[in-house]
């Protein structure tokens, strides 16, 4: 070699946009800790453009986030519960030996009343929000009406999530057990939450009201949230929805009945999930031990689709959870039995199950994303998007 | 060097960093966009590359003929062949992805970055710089913060210098 040569390449040299590509290969965990590596890393991965590049490219691999509560403690009297413990764990489903692999825990300390508990990529429990990837944790602002439930939007355009807040307008009524009830008004406030933060100090409440009796379920699918209501004065059950960016709320929709009324007279058979970008309605049989699966194809239509029948071969009550995409286009759907998740082959109409955890879980499927609830750390933000310098050799 | 009569297959010419040549068919570099677009909008048929290495252009130059070689049957032997052509150190690996990234030889590039991604993988911060020869540009007290935050990044790996 003479002299003109250069030195080996470091990886210093790389033009941004490839190490960019290098660094979203990596689990989000190890990107946030790699931030340490150095400045150049640190504005890197915390620019907007490595952010959003990483999030999009994530979407195709859920994993499943298991969340255990524990070590519940209680007042003197034994009367009121204090706090108790909250261990976060994952389990990756893209690989074959799927495994409960604990991330960490943090002590709970209970606020009276309130403990509502979602968990996908965000958990959020007692005025509180909890992003598990960075284990932020941070409070949100207190809204004093009766809560009904919290469901949570992502906008990927702009790295943002949205809390939508469903409450009752009226302290008294028990808006989560009205079954029986006359119709009661709703309304809705919701809550931006932007990468970096802040959180913001108050809700927004939207002008647009609902009536009814009670509020069965919800989720989120495509940006859309949709909330499962019933009536008295209605046999069946309908749909609303909002979709989240503009908050316009779309024609309500009627579903299919339930087949196994007569089993569930009392409580509300009926559950939503994100099938596959699909809105999709389980109602399941005790006595069978199965559950129907419902997609919505068309909303304007009000058209629903049976599309599966899953049956379990024993007794008891399950929650459909949610999606999991497989190669090519077949994919599995994640049920949780209470005792154990289980994933149902859709092509193969077989059921596996997972690693049964020790304790009550509650189990959902997230996606990696590269988000922080507060600001970035050493006041290192970055001024520029790096990939503008384009390539240097 | 001539550049081909009609019929014959086209020839040019490649110069490494180091000044030496590489003779290939014209064909061959059209998997690279940089090449594809001077071959076909200059016409020339020598084209200088004083920036990569010819021990690189060479290995650069040797996917480029498996590639163009690759049918159905051969899938699983080229398989094995890109096993073994990023099983190198990590120097030479990222020499191969700074070049392959300017000659824009997209399929390529997704391999390497993914090949420089799984040397990272698993890795402490320690051991990353280690391996990267990157120097912390961070103050001690910005350090000290990194270290309290995330104490498990700094944990582990630290010798693992495999490369």
């Amino acid at each position: 070699m003479d002299s003109t040569m250069e030195r080996s390449s470091n990886i210093i040299d790389l033009p941004n946009e490839v190490l960019v590509d290098i660094l979203s290969r990596l689990a989000v965990q190890h990107v946030h800790q790699l931030q340490a590596v150095s400045k150049l890393w640190l504005r890197t991965i915390s620019s907007p453009h490595f952010r959003r590049l990483y999030n999009k490219k994530s979407l195709n691999r859920p994993r499943a986030r298991v969340v255990q509560v524990s070590d519940y403690k209680h007042s003197p009297s034994g009367m009121e519960m204090i706090s108790r413990t909250i261990s976060i764990s994952t389990m990756d489903l893209a690989v074959d030996n799927n495994e409960i692999q604990k991330d960490f825990s943090f002590e709970d300390i209970i606020a009276p009343e309130h403990s509502f508990f979602i968990f996908s990529n965000l958990i959020i429990f007692n005025h509180k929000v909890c992003n598990p990837t960075t284990k932020e944790i941070k409070g949100l602002p207190i809204s004093s009406y009766p809560s009904v439930s919290f469901d949570v939007a992502y906008i990927p355009s702009n790295n943002t999530y949205k809390i939508v807040h469903l409450y009752g307008t009226k302290t008294g009524p028990n808006y989560n057990f009205n079954y029986g009830g006359s119709a009661v008004e709703f309304r809705f406030e919701t809550l931006t939450l932007r990468d970096g933060g802040p959180i913001p100090s108050s809700w927004q409440s939207l002008a647009h009201q609902e009536w009814f009796s009670y509020k069965v379920h919800s989720t989120c699918v495509n940006n859309v949230i949709y909330w499962l209501v019933g009536r008295v004065d209605r046999m069946e059950k309908h749909i609303i929805s909002m979709e989240i960016e503009t908050e316009e709320f779309l024609s309500s929709v009627c579903c299919p009945k339930d087949p196994y009324y007569e089993e569930f007279p009392l409580i509300e058979n009926g559950e939503l999930a994100d099938l596959n970008g699909k809105l999709c309605l389980a109602y399941q049989s005790e006595e069978l031990s199965r559950i129907d699966l419902y997609v919505l194809k068309d909303h304007k239509k009000q058209e629903w689709v049976k599309e599966h029948i899953i049956n379990f071969g024993i007794g008891s009550l399950f929650n459909v959870i949610g999606y999991v995409p497989l190669k090519g286009n077949n994919g599995e759907i994640m049920i949780d039995s209470g005792k154990q998740p289980l994933l149902y082959n859709i092509e193969e109409k077989r059921l596996r199950k997972l690693p049964r955890p020790k304790m009550k879980i509650h189990i959902g499927l997230y996606i990696d994303r590269c988000f922080n609830l507060g600001s970035a750390r050493l006041s290192l933000q970055p001024r520029v998007d790096l990939l503008s310098e384009g390539d240097q050799l | 060097m001539a550049s081909s009569t009609t019929g014959e297959k086209k020839i040019l010419t490649l110069k490494g960093g180091d000044n030496e040549e590489f003779i290939l068919e014209e064909s061959l570099v059209l998997q690279s966009e940089l090449l594809k677009n001077m071959v076909k909008e200059e016409r020339v048929s020598s084209i200088p590359l004083p920036s990569i290495k010819s021990k690189t252009l060479v290995k650069i130059i040797e996917y480029l003929k498996k590639h163009a070689e690759l049918t159905p049957s051969n899938k699983e032997e080229f398989k094995n062949f890109e096993k073994e052509f990023v099983n190198v150190v990590l120097e030479e690996l990222l020499d191969i992805t700074v070049a392959v990234n300017y000659l824009k030889i997209n399929g390529l590039l997704e391999f390497c970055c993914q090949a420089v991604a799984d040397r990272i993988k698993d890795k402490s911060v320690e051991a990353v710089r280690k391996i990267f020869r990157i120097e912390s540009d961070f103050t001690p007290e910005e350090e000290s913060e990194f270290r309290k935050e995330t104490p498990e990044a700094f944990e582990g790996d630290l010798d693992d210098t495999t490369n």
